[in-house]
């Protein structure tokens, strides 16, 4: 069946890292102890929205250039779906918060970032409803879209990496990867991220189809 | 057929456990998360797989 690969691909690839990320050594970290692995589960889910909103901005430029209105329609579905992974990522991360740095929610850049990323997302969605005719809905909303985006980058990657922060990585070092993720993690990590980004290109795919009928 | 299909994917690790009982006692119970966590998988990958269909047969009638 056309198109069928990917999906089995993607939930093979996030059924191994739900198992395996249970069972895999795991470094011995202060603090965090056994929650390091929730890297897996939680990190990935914000992979997964920063992959699905990146596709969206894509699409939204396409549609400018090409005037198809599909591309909107891919636009908005693939929005709609990192809107879920932000969700989901955010709630996980308050947990994970709660019972590592004592709180629910932080002052932590990266944490207000994201809340107001996920606010201008949320503007994004009010203002495609606002317009009734299709066409101008479309404009309006691409264009947004690319200035959504952008705020999403500077919100949640470069500003965090400026001030100093809770989350690895951030407040001037190198990066997740030089001493916090070592190989162990890695193989759990990176497949994760690659699952849930197809099986987010899947939801999404899903919500286009059914934006086409209902139109 | 399908219910069938649907019937043996809950049921064929069922009987796996059941013959490894050692295994789901041992290292702290942790496959018995890794069992629960597998079953809302499998759960949600079936959901998704029936979404597919309903929305690819609506779309072939129209």
């Amino acid at each position: 069946m056309k198109g069928r690969i990917y999906k089995i691909l993607g939930l093979v690839l996030v059924a191994y890292s739900l198992v395996y990320g249970l069972l895999t050594e795991i470094p011995d970290l202060p603090i965090i102890e056994q929650s390091i692995r929730n890297l897996f589960y939680h990190v990935s889910m914000w992979f997964a929205m920063v992959a699905m909103m990146a596709a969206s901005f894509w699409n939204a430029i396409r549609f400018l250039g090409t005037d198809s209105l599909s591309k909107d329609t891919r636009s908005i579905s693939l929005a709609e779906t990192g809107m879920f992974f932000s969700f989901m990522g955010l709630f996980t991360g308050m947990v994970w918060a709660k019972f590592t740095w004592g709180a629910w929610w932080t002052n932590d850049p990266k944490l207000n970032g994201t809340a107001i990323t996920i606010l201008i997302y949320l503007a994004y969605f009010v203002l495609r409803n606002s317009i009734d005719d299709e066409r101008k809905r479309a404009r309006v909303a691409a264009v947004y879209n690319i200035f959504a985006f952008v705020m999403m980058i500077v919100f949640i990657g470069i500003l965090p990496r400026m001030t100093d922060s809770l989350h690895p990585g951030n407040g001037g070092n190198p990066g997740f990867n030089s001493y916090d993720l070592d190989n162990r993690l890695r193989a759990v990590f990176y497949p994760a991220v690659l699952g849930w980004i197809l099986v987010g290109t899947w939801i999404a795919s899903l919500r286009y189809r059914l934006r086409v009928l209902q139109s | 057929m399908r219910k069938l299909t649907t019937l043996l994917a809950f049921a064929l690790p069922a009987m796996g456990w059941a013959q490894q009982e050692n295994t789901m006692y041992s290292e702290g119970k942790i496959y018995v998360v890794i069992a629960v966590i597998g079953i809302i998988f499998v759960g949600l990958a079936a959901y998704l797989f029936q979404l597919d269909r309903k929305i690819t047969k609506i779309e072939n009638e129209k």
